[in-house]
């Protein structure tokens, strides 16, 4: 069975191959959404001694506020696999404009109660519109540039995360309205919805789907469809290899800089110009994973990237130089960082496109989302120093970071190479 | 075992006012400075230059300068301590005495003292130097450090490990239903032609 032998029968909508024009436009303007879905996703962690003070907080406080705000990103997941429903379209349109609105909110927000409620709305639309990227860019794009473009979204998306501590440390704060500035800016993407608006499609693979379920010729979407069998399988893997990799890394990146200023003895401001100048470098992972998943394959690509985000991010956790931790910081950016777009391609290459945006939904908003909550808490309870099971920062992110092995180890198993799959015959089959 | 400082700052910031008045100046870097302590795996060789100047009886330098901008005093203050380590203490209530030892460069016998703090405006302000009883043991003494030691660190990371591999090859192997087979050939088709 060929790609082109799978089109719809004669009367139905066709599977349309976009432009080369077109494709390069639809990335650009996801590169851009995505740009301030990591520049205002950002803020907060940036900003947390600034909001404290504003706001008359203590660190516990400040720990239940920032709680609050990403519990927003698990309720995205309804917003997310609504796409299977209602479209990828609208569910990017309105999550641009989602985010983009409750982010300039917060810059106003009169006491800490608006500000934790505009910023838990503003991430449900942030994960929301991170999904529907990812799935619009796998649909829309050939497979043999697929890795490539997933590689670019993940890095713009990781840039925009850079441009924080860029305007915190910029004269643009110190004026009267202080950290309220940075969210200020968050309403760039409105300028951008006028493109958007007019020129982005439906993808062409759901635009078929849909007219296939409408002609009742094809089951429509279902929430627990990826846990049905076949899909079952691909999903509880996927569900662990996620859940261990997000429990390692964002350990890790969660208490990196306390770790850098109470365990290694950086000053502060060294650690901001480290966070910034590693950041940048290690972003640049990014786009080599994609290039690589394209070249090499899904598989061997992620297998590759997670040891060496285990080996790097174990050293950078218990070697003390401040040289050392420099390089090892931008080592342990590039690879545990940089395996998203390979995990993104698995994410959207094994499932059909009616239930595509679902299953991303699940891996991403109810798998990785708890873990982004769950090991950063884990962290700071069993490493207190005061308090703490085991006593220190480093010594249980080094032991959570054991996940990430684990996790390769299941890619290995379970995971077929998915690398030069079309999605149209991948429906055909469904 | 516990690191004073990081005890002291953790108590504090929490006993603090809604921790608007954050500390600054000398009771903050020391408290930072101590807070580093000594872990259960590593000797700290390098004296905090905060500690130097603003805690410990070394020169002071005229405000606004720093220690590598050449000021003489200054410069040389850096090199005033060679080793310090920090033992256990508890911090309650509104004063708190950190022991700290410090063997400074040129010296054979480290120099233990204890570092008064007390909690006031909403943080920590340092107060003093004070003697110490000789009982306290600090970590190369066998004392506590912060931490664990590599080696059970090593073996809870193989627990953790272990554990999370046979719950999920559990998991998948009885839930999942199989692997599905795939007409992989035909996912890839025409691939040559894009």
């Amino acid at each position: 069975m060929t790609a082109d032998a799978v089109q719809p029968a004669l009367g139905a909508p066709v599977y349309e191959r976009r432009t080369k024009e077109y494709l390069r436009l639809l990335l650009l303007l996801l590169l851009t959404a995505s740009f301030f879905d990591g520049y205002d996703g950002g803020i907060l962690d940036i900003i947390k001694p600034q909001i404290q003070d504003t706001y008359g907080l203590t660190e516990a406080a400040l720990a239940w506020v920032t709680f609050g705000v990403k519990l927003g990103a698990v309720f995205a997941f309804f917003v997310a696999l609504s796409a299977d429903w209602v479209g990828r379209r609208p569910i990017l349109l309105w999550s641009v404009i989602g985010y983009t609105i409750f982010t300039g909110l917060t810059a106003f927000a009169p006491n800490v109660y608006f500000f934790t409620c505009f910023q838990f709305a503003a991430q449900i639309f942030l994960g929301a519109e991170y999904a529907v990227a990812v799935t619009m860019i796998s649909e829309e794009f050939p497979p043999t540039q697929r890795g490539r473009a997933l590689g670019k979204f993940t890095l713009v998306t990781a840039a925009g995360v850079i441009l924080v501590p860029l305007v915190a440390l910029s004269p643009l704060t110190s004026t009267a309205l202080e950290w309220r500035v940075l969210y200020l800016i968050g309403l760039g993407p409105l300028l951008l919805m006028a493109f958007l608006r007019r020129k982005i499609k439906e993808t062409s693979l759901f635009e078929v789907r849909k007219a296939q379920v409408d002609a009742g010729t094809h089951a429509g979407p279902n929430v627990w469809a990826p846990w049905e069998w076949p899909h079952r399988y691909y999903m509880m893997v996927l569900a662990f290899v996620t859940f261990f990799r997000a429990m390692a890394v964002f350990s890790a990146t969660g208490w990196w800089v306390w770790y850098a200023e109470r365990e290694v003895g950086l000053a502060p401001t060294a650690v901001l110009l480290f966070l910034v100048g590693a950041y940048g470098l290690g972003i640049i992972g990014y786009y080599t994973n994609g290039r690589l998943i394209d070249r090499y394959g899904r598989r061997s690509t992620t297998i590759v990237f997670g040891v060496l985000a285990w080996i790097f991010a174990t050293l950078l956790f218990n070697v003390r130089g401040v040289a050392a931790q420099a390089v090892l910081l931008i080592l342990a950016v590039f690879f545990g960082l940089g395996i998203t777009p390979g995990l993104n391609a698995f994410y959207t290459e094994l499932f059909p496109t009616e239930i595509r945006a679902t299953a991303a939904a699940w891996a991403r908003n109810m798998v990785e989302i708890p873990a982004f909550l769950i090991g950063p808490l884990l962290v700071g309870l069993l490493g207190d120093h005061g308090t703490g099971a085991i006593g220190a920062m480093s010594n249980v992110i080094t032991i959570i970071f054991g996940l990430m092995p684990v996790a390769v180890f299941l890619v290995w198993r379970y995971l077929p190479e998915t690398k030069g799959r079309h999605l149209e015959v991948l429906d055909a089959q469904a | 075992m516990r690191v004073a400082g990081a005890a002291l700052v953790a108590a504090g910031l929490l006993a603090a006012c809604g921790g608007a008045n954050r500390p600054e100046g000398p009771a903050e870097r020391f408290l930072r400075a101590v807070s580093r302590g000594t872990d259960v795996d590593q000797v700290e060789d390098l004296g905090s230059v905060e500690v130097a100047h603003e805690v410990l009886d070394g020169p002071m330098c005229p405000v606004g300068d720093r220690p590598d901008e050449g000021v003489d005093e200054c410069s040389e203050n850096q090199e005033n301590i060679a080793e310090f380590q920090v033992a256990i203490t508890d911090a309650t209530g509104d004063t708190a005495v950190v022991p700290i030892e410090v063997l400074r460069k040129g010296e054979d016998e480290p120099v233990r003292m204890g570092l008064e703090a007390e909690l006031k405006d909403g943080g920590w302000r340092f107060v003093g130097t004070t003697g110490l009883d000789d009982d306290v043991a600090f970590p190369d003494e066998g004392g506590p450090g912060f931490g664990t030691d590599s080696g059970r660190v090593a073996i809870l990371t193989l627990i953790v490990m272990g554990a999370a591999l046979v719950v999920s090859v559990t998991l998948i192997t009885l839930f999942s239903g199989g692997r599905p087979r795939e007409e992989e050939a035909d996912l890839t088709a025409r691939h040559e032609e894009t």
